[in-house]
C-alpha cells in the first residue's frame, strides 16, 4: 500500500529535512518526493508518496500535523 | 507601545528569558557562546554553573518537572551542544518543557566543518518540539517568545534555539516583540476541548461498566489536573492505577490506588488491568514498560483515551472512544455518576491488600525498599524524590510514599542514568520551600558525579541516598533471569570509596552499613541543613519484584526472594 501525502509547510530552514527525517523515523519509506512553492505566502508544498509494511497512514499523518511549521497535511489515496 | 533600544543580540536574548519569567539557567561557557555569557554579567539571571553540560539540560529537566515551568540551559557548540543531547531528549520522551539554548560558529563558516560546529540542529530534529537556527540579530527576541511558547503550549516539550555567535554579537534595535503570535492554529499549539457529544459518550461507557479501572500517565499532573482527576477519581469509586510517571496522581494510600502498573508494577495493579471491562486512559502513551505484551494487554476492556495529543489517540492501542482534548478540561466537564461496581472495587481492594509488600525480609543486610518506605512515609508531602535509574529507581516507584505528582521525579521513558543528582540541582533550585532526595545507584552516580561540584559551589542542600549493590543490579538480574546467568560487564565492585569521593567533593558523607543503622541515617537526612550523602551498602543480589518478562503479558508477572537468604 503507497499513500501520497500533501503536506504544506512553513518555509524556513530545516523544515524539508524535519518532515522527512519524521517520515523515516516513523517506519515509512519515501518513494517519491516534489516540493514547490505554496499557495500560501512562505510555504512550500511537499509531495510525498509513502509506503509502510503495516503502520497505518494515520499514524503518519497525525506525527505530521503535530509539527509546529506545518500548516495543513492532506492524505491523497492511491491504489 | 513597546520601547525600542539597541543592544546586542547575545543582550536580547538575556532581556527575553528575563521577560519570560526565567530567574535560573543552567549552563556551561565556550567559545560560541560567549557573547551570551557576557550580557548574562549584567543580567538579573541567576545563572548556574554545571561541570557537565548533560548536567545543565537535566537539571533544567529537574526544574521544569517540579514546576511545569521552562527549564532552561546554554552552552556551546560543538561538544557543548553534543552534550546537551540526553538531557533533550529526556525532556522530549517525558513531556517536559524546556528551552535549550546552543551557541553556533558564525554564520559565515556554518557548514565548513569548522572548530566546534556541529548540526545541532539536525541532530536535534527527532528529539524536539521545534528548533530554530537565529540568523538575524532582529530575530532573537521573536524566537525566544515563540520558543517558550512552543514548550509549554499543547503537550510540553523541549525546543533548541541555535545561536551564530556572529548574530549574538550583532546589534538589534528591535523593540520587544508582543507576546502570542503566528501559530496559534497549530495542532502541537493548542489545548481542545472535548464536544458536549464525546463527553456523553464517555459517561455513558463510564456508566455502563461493570469493571472500570483508571490508568493514569504523567498527562494529568502535566496538564494541572491534579485536583480535577481526584474529584472525577472520588466521585467515580473506581480503581486507579499509575504509570511511573503518574505516582502521586493519587497519594499513596489512597483507597482508590492499586499502584502502578507494567514491568515492575503491583500484582494488583496489573491483575486489575486484564480483568477490566473499561480502561479509562487519562494521559498516558501505551507504553511498552505500562502495557507489557501489547496484545495482551487489557484483553477484556474497552478503552476510552484523554489525551491533549492526538497522535496518541490509536498509536498503539485503538481505542472505542478517543477524546482529543486536554485532560483537566475532560475531567472538569464529563459528567459522572458514581460507579455500579463496587463489587469489582472490593475485589480490588481485597487483591490489592492480598498482594501488597512485604517488609521482612529475610537477608541480615539492609533492605532498600524498606529504606525509601520509612525515609518517605512519617511524611509523604514532606521529600521531592529524583531518581537515577536502575533497581532503586523502581524501588522508589514501589515503596515510596508521594502526596504530589511533582515530588517523584524520575526519568521515565528515556531512562537516564545520571539523571538524579542534576535533577535535584534542579529541583531544589526551583521549589527551595522542599527537601530534595536523591536516590541513587553506584553506576548511575558515577555518571553525573562531578555536579557535586555544582552542589558543593551553590551549598544546595540536596540530601544523596546512594544504595550500592557494587555492580548494575538490574542488568545483572536481567542476565540471571533471561541470559542464563552469563554475567556480562556488571560488576562494579572496584567502585571508589564513595564517602570519600563525597568529602572529596567538600559534600558531607556516612555510611549505613546495618538494618539497625537505618533510622540514624533518616534521621540525618531529615535534620542536615546543608547537602549530605548517604552510603548505603546493599545485597548485591537483591532483586525487582514483580517483573513481566520481556514479551509476556502483565499478569505473566514473575516473583522471587526479594534478596539472598543469609
Amino acid at each position: 500500500m503507497q499513500d501520497r501525502l500533501k503536506i504544506t509547510v512553513a518555509d524556513n530552514p530545516g523544515e524539508i529535512v524535519r518532515i522527512l527525517a519524521l517520515i523515516e523515523r516513523r517506519r515509512f519509506q519515501i518513494r517519491d518526493l516534489r516540493t514547490t512553492p505554496g499557495d500560501r505566502p512562505n510555504t512550500i508544498e511537499l509531495q510525498v508518496r509513502v509506503s509502510s509494511d503495516s503502520r497505518n497512514i494515520r499514524s503518519l499523518t497525525n506525527q505530521i500535523e503535530k509539527l509546529v511549521a506545518v500548516h495543513l497535511v492532506e492524505l491523497q489515496n492511491e491504489a | 507601545m513597546n520601547e525600542t533600544k539597541t543592544c546586542s543580540g547575545a543582550e536580547a536574548l538575556v532581556r527575553e528569558l528575563e521577560a519570560m519569567g526565567t530567574t535560573t539557567v543552567f549552563g556551561y561557557p565556550g567559545g560560541a557562546i560567549m557573547p551570551v555569557y557576557d550580557a548574562l554579567v549584567d543580567s538579573g539571571l541567576k545563572h548556574i554553573l554545571v561541570r557537565h553540560e548533560q548536567g545543565a539540560a537535566l537539571a533544567a529537566c529537574g526544574y521544569a518537572r517540579v514546576t511545569g515551568d521552562v527549564g532552561v540551559c546554554l552552552a556551546t557548540s560543538g561538544p557543548g551542544a553534543t552534550n546537551l543531547l540526553t538531557g533533550i531528549a529526556d525532556a522530549w520522551l517525558d513531556s517536559v518543557p524546556m528551552v535549550a539554548i546552543t551557541g553556533q560558529v558564525p554564520t559565515g563558516v556554518m557548514g565548513t566543518d569548522a572548530f566546534q560546529e556541529v548540526d545541532i540542529f539536525g541532530m536535534t530534529l527527532p528529539i524536539v518540539k521545534h528548533s530554530f537556527i537565529v540568523t538575524s540579530a532582529d530575530e532573537i527576541a521573536p524566537t525566544v517568545r515563540k520558543a517558550f511558547e512552543i514548550a509549554l503550549a499543547g503537550r510540553p516539550g523541549p525546543v533548541l534555539i541555535d545561536l551564530p555567535k556572529d548574530v549574538a554579537f550583532a546589534s538589534t534595535s528591535s523593540a520587544p516583540p508582543e507576546l502570542s503570535w503566528i501559530l496559534q492554529g497549530s495542532p502541537a499549539l493548542t489545548a481542545p476541548e472535548a464536544s458536549w457529544d464525546l463527553l456523553r459518550r464517555a459517561t455513558v461507557m463510564i456508566g455502563h461498566a461493570r469493571r472500570p479501572l483508571v490508568y493514569v500517565g504523567g498527562g494529568v499532573a502535566r496538564s494541572g489536573a491534579t485536583e480535577a482527576f481526584r474529584e472525577f477519581a472520588a466521585q467515580l469509586q473506581a480503581p486507579v492505577v499509575t504509570t511511573l510517571n503518574g505516582i502521586g496522581t493519587l497519594p499513596t494510600g489512597d483507597e482508590l490506588l492499586l499502584g502502578m502498573l507494567g514491568m515492575h508494577g503491583t500484582r494488583a495493579a496489573n491483575l486489575a488491568v486484564q480483568e477490566a471491562d473499561l480502561l479509562i486512559c487519562l494521559g498516558v502513551r501505551f507504553d511498552d514498560r505500562a502495557t507489557g505484551r501489547l496484545n495482551a494487554f487489557a484483553p477484556h476492556a474497552k478503552v476510552l483515551h484523554v489525551d491533549i495529543d492526538q497522535s496518541e489517540l490509536g498509536k498503539l492501542r485503538q481505542p472505542h472512544l478517543a477524546i482529543h482534548s486536554d485532560v483537566r478540561d475532560f475531567l472538569q466537564r464529563v459528567v459522572i455518576q458514581e460507579s455500579k461496581a463496587q463489587q469489582w472495587l472490593s475485589d480490588c481492594k481485597r487483591s490489592s491488600a492480598a498482594n501488597g509488600f512485604r517488609y521482612d525480609h529475610p537477608g541480615k543486610s539492609i533492605y532498600a525498599p524498606r529504606f525509601i518506605r520509612d525515609l518517605t512515609s512519617k511524611q509523604p508531602d514532606r521529600w521531592i524524590v529524583t531518581c537515577d535509574v536502575g533497581q532503586h529507581q523502581m524501588w522508589v516507584a514501589q515503596h515510596g510514599h508521594f502526596a504530589e505528582p511533582f515530588q517523584h521525579v524520575s526519568s521515565g521513558g528515556l531512562g537516564t542514568m545520571g539523571f538524579g543528582i542534576p535533577a535535584a540541582i534542579g529541583a531544589k533550585l526551583a521549589r527551595p520551600d522542599k527537601d530534595v532526595v536523591v536516590v541513587s545507584g553506584d553506576g548511575s552516580f558515577l555518571m553525573n558525579v562531578q555536579e557535586l561540584a555544582t552542589i558543593r559551589r551553590y551549598r544546595i542542600p540536596v540530601k544523596i541516598v546512594l544504595f550500592d549493590n557494587s555492580g548494575l543490579g538490574l542488568v545483572r538480574q536481567w542476565q540471571t533471569l533471561f541470559f542464563k546467568e552469563r554475567f556480562s560487564e556488571v560488576d562494579l565492585s572496584d567502585n571508589p570509596n564513595f564517602v570519600d569521593v563525597a568529602e572529596t567533593f567538600g559534600i558531607p558523607a556516612m555510611r549505613c552499613s546495618k538494618p539497625s543503622e537505618v533510622p540514624g541515617a533518616i534521621e540525618a537526612l531529615e535534620s542536615t541543613p546543608g547537602p549530605l550523602l548517604v552510603h548505603v551498602p546493599i545485597d548485591a543480589q537483591a532483586n525487582v519484584w514483580p517483573l513481566v518478562p520481556p514479551n509476556k503479558a502483565n499478569h505473566e508477572m514473575i516473583e522471587g526472594v526479594a534478596c539472598k537468604i543469609d
